[in-house]
């Protein structure tokens, strides 16, 4: 591989977890808030 | 503050977030000058010092969060530094990924043992360790309690990640000298990464603190018949 072929690597993993980690919290902040507003109807 | 109006403020937070990130990838790419002996490679700089100082920062957040939880006993401050355990874990990942993909070009070798290397490591397993044991106690004040004092001596190894290039031997670079514009790129980079390690540590507390109500709900829900005295007119 080469220097460019790493860098490209690095910032590819870097964004798949960060963007991993940001999309669980935001289904599970939804599911969790959602699962609140259906369980209280007024 | 009206459901909506937060709910718009939250959206163009990330999105700004989001374009602040499309901004400092385009500058990475298209404006910052590639390093003479180490090429492209450098580039992973950009990311990889940003990601170390909030790994830092939210390890300190899990700090504060724990002193404060051993001051006050409140179970808040115990969601605070959970939260920001769960940040301090992933950023560190992301530290140790680029870190590791760096060295695999610069050094020829994916790892090596030098202390920086080492204690950020160590500092990654014991946040890892952290999050893994909390779920196994089962009462939230013990759960809080042994927490809170985890969390106060995990802190320790924070500066001997920082001290450690500079009091022992290491492979790992003390400073890079940069130009201009790679100064100017590596400042633009805290941008976003700052937004998303604060923003993602909120989220996690709120997640945090639903999850805690939910769970007083339904205890609740099973305790209450106990409030009802026997023969009573409840």
């Amino acid at each position: 591989m080469t220097p460019t072929q790493y860098a490209i690597f690095a910032y590819v993993i870097s964004f798949l977890l960060l963007g991993g980690f940001a999309l669980w919290s935001w289904l599970e902040h939804r599911r969790l808030t959602r699962g609140r507003s259906g369980s209280n109807p007024s | 503050m009206s459901s909506s109006l937060s709910t718009t403020i939250v959206r163009l937070y990330w999105l700004a977030t989001l374009l602040l990130f499309a901004a400092v990838a385009w500058m990475l790419v298209f404006w910052t000058p590639r390093e003479a002996s180490m090429g492209d490679v450098q580039k992973i700089f950009y990311i990889h010092l940003p990601a170390a100082i909030h790994t830092f920062v939210a390890c300190f957040v899990v700090f504060v969060g724990s002193v404060m939880y051993l001051l006050q006993r409140r179970l808040w401050w115990d969601d605070v530094a959970s939260a920001a355990a769960k940040v301090s874990v992933l950023l560190a990942s992301l530290v140790l990924l680029t870190g590791m993909v760096w060295g695999r070009s610069a050094w020829g070798h994916w790892w090596t043992w030098s202390p920086r290397l080492t204690f950020s490591l160590i500092l990654w397993l014991l946040y890892v360790v952290y999050l893994v044991i909390r779920p196994s106690i089962e009462s939230s004040q013990k759960r809080a309690l042994i927490s809170a004092v985890y969390g106060v001596i995990a802190f320790l190894d924070v500066p001997l990640v920082y001290l450690s290039t500079k009091l022992l031997p290491d492979i790992h670079p003390k400073e890079i000298v940069l130009t201009a514009r790679m100064g100017t790129t590596l400042l633009a980079w805290f941008a976003p990464m700052t937004m998303l390690a604060a923003g993602l540590i909120v989220v996690s507390f709120r997640i945090n603190r639903l999850r805690r109500t939910s769970l007083e709900e339904v205890e609740t829900e099973f305790e209450e018949p106990r409030l009802v005295p026997a023969g009573g007119n409840a």
